[in-house]
């Protein structure tokens, strides 16, 4: 797993911003979910506020009075340092993330803590770890893991639903059942398009010397 | 005369909360006497007392004290610090903080030249 880290200049002081495990990209993540509400609500406080627990994900020994009194450029740059920092990086190509759909309406039983917590309650129900050993994954890890819970939930509820007799429409002109699997997310069947191939019989290609457009890549040409 | 220091990070964000409803005039072009006029053309007609807290918050003055400077100033007086402040303070970087903090959508596009 990817271990970064980056020197950036805070309050007069050089600082060494290493990668957040699991638990510190959590507060991270609530951490941006408030600032957000902030730019929403128009709250100045909340948006300071919350820019300052964004860099503590990253330096805990910031005290408030230099973040305060630090120029705004240098704040704003460890924030995107953080924030670039902390992401998972995209060769992992977790399905799950890139097609992640956000609910519209939410559940009745959401809270602030949730988007947090979830993360915690999934890993904990399946494996039985405690929460200090969860927070210590690295969040590509910790994707993983639950990508694969997720995806062995699904089975085990298509296993109960095919056992079931709703799985089975039954139809009254023909007089069979029909088995109606159960629907599956996004994430579970949407797969990556393949780059087709088109192949050109020998005679169709061009005769002679062929000037390629600046930027084609040497498996396009067909010379 | 001492150097007047940066902006802190809440000064900054009251700084781009004034100047954002602005900011897809005054982001099309790079001359500046266009982008102060784009600015304070804007506050001075919707929120004029607005122009008096953008000052203060760049020089880090109080608002009152602002007021008996300027009240014995050239008219331009205002305009010309507030530009100074955007210098001091990079307007260009306070404009991709408030898009990287979606308190803005606008961005800097270039200046066609026809003007």
């Amino acid at each position: 797993m990817e271990q970064r880290s980056q020197l950036i200049s805070l309050g007069g002081r050089e600082w060494s911003i290493s990668r957040a495990r699991l638990g510190g990209f959590i507060r991270l993540q609530q951490a941006r979910e408030s600032l957000h509400k902030g730019v929403d609500e128009a709250d100045n406080g909340l948006i300071t506020d919350s820019l300052y627990e964004c860099l503590r994900v990253a330096i805990p020994d910031l005290k408030p009075t230099d973040f305060h009194s630090a120029p705004w450029y240098e704040v704003f740059s460890a924030y995107l340092v953080v924030e670039q920092i902390n992401t998972i990086p995209e060769h992992y190509e977790y399905s799950i993330i890139r097609f992640a759909q956000a609910s519209r309406r939410g559940v009745p039983w959401d809270n602030p803590l949730r988007s947090s917590i979830i993360w915690i309650h999934i890993i904990a129900r399946a494996y039985g770890w405690s929460k200090e050993q969860i927070e210590n994954l690295w969040p590509e890890e910790a994707v993983a893991f639950v990508q694969e819970i997720l995806a062995d939930d699904q089975h085990e509820r298509e296993f109960i639903h095919s056992l079931s007799q709703v799985a089975y429409q039954y139809n009254k002109a023909t007089k069979k059942s029909k088995y109606v699997p159960l629907t599956r997310p996004i994430w579970m069947t949407a797969r990556r398009k393949r780059e087709v191939v088109t192949l050109l019989r020998k005679d169709l290609l061009p005769v002679g010397e062929v000037q390629y457009p600046p930027g084609v890549s040497g498996n396009l040409k067909v010379h | 005369m001492s150097e007047i220091a940066p902006m802190n990070i809440r000064e900054a964000i009251e700084v781009i909360k004034i100047i954002s409803p602005y900011a897809p005039e005054f982001t099309k072009t790079e001359k500046p006497i266009k982008i102060m006029r784009a600015i304070m053309e804007g506050i001075l007609k919707d929120m004029p007392a607005q122009s008096l807290r953008l000052l203060s918050l760049m020089e880090h003055k109080s608002i009152d004290d602002l007021a008996v400077e300027l009240n014995f100033a050239r008219g331009s007086e205002l305009i010309v610090r507030v530009s100074e402040g955007f210098g001091r303070n990079n307007l260009q970087a306070l404009v991709d903080a408030a898009y990287y903090l979606r308190m803005s959508e606008a961005r800097w596009e270039l200046d066609n030249g026809d003007e």
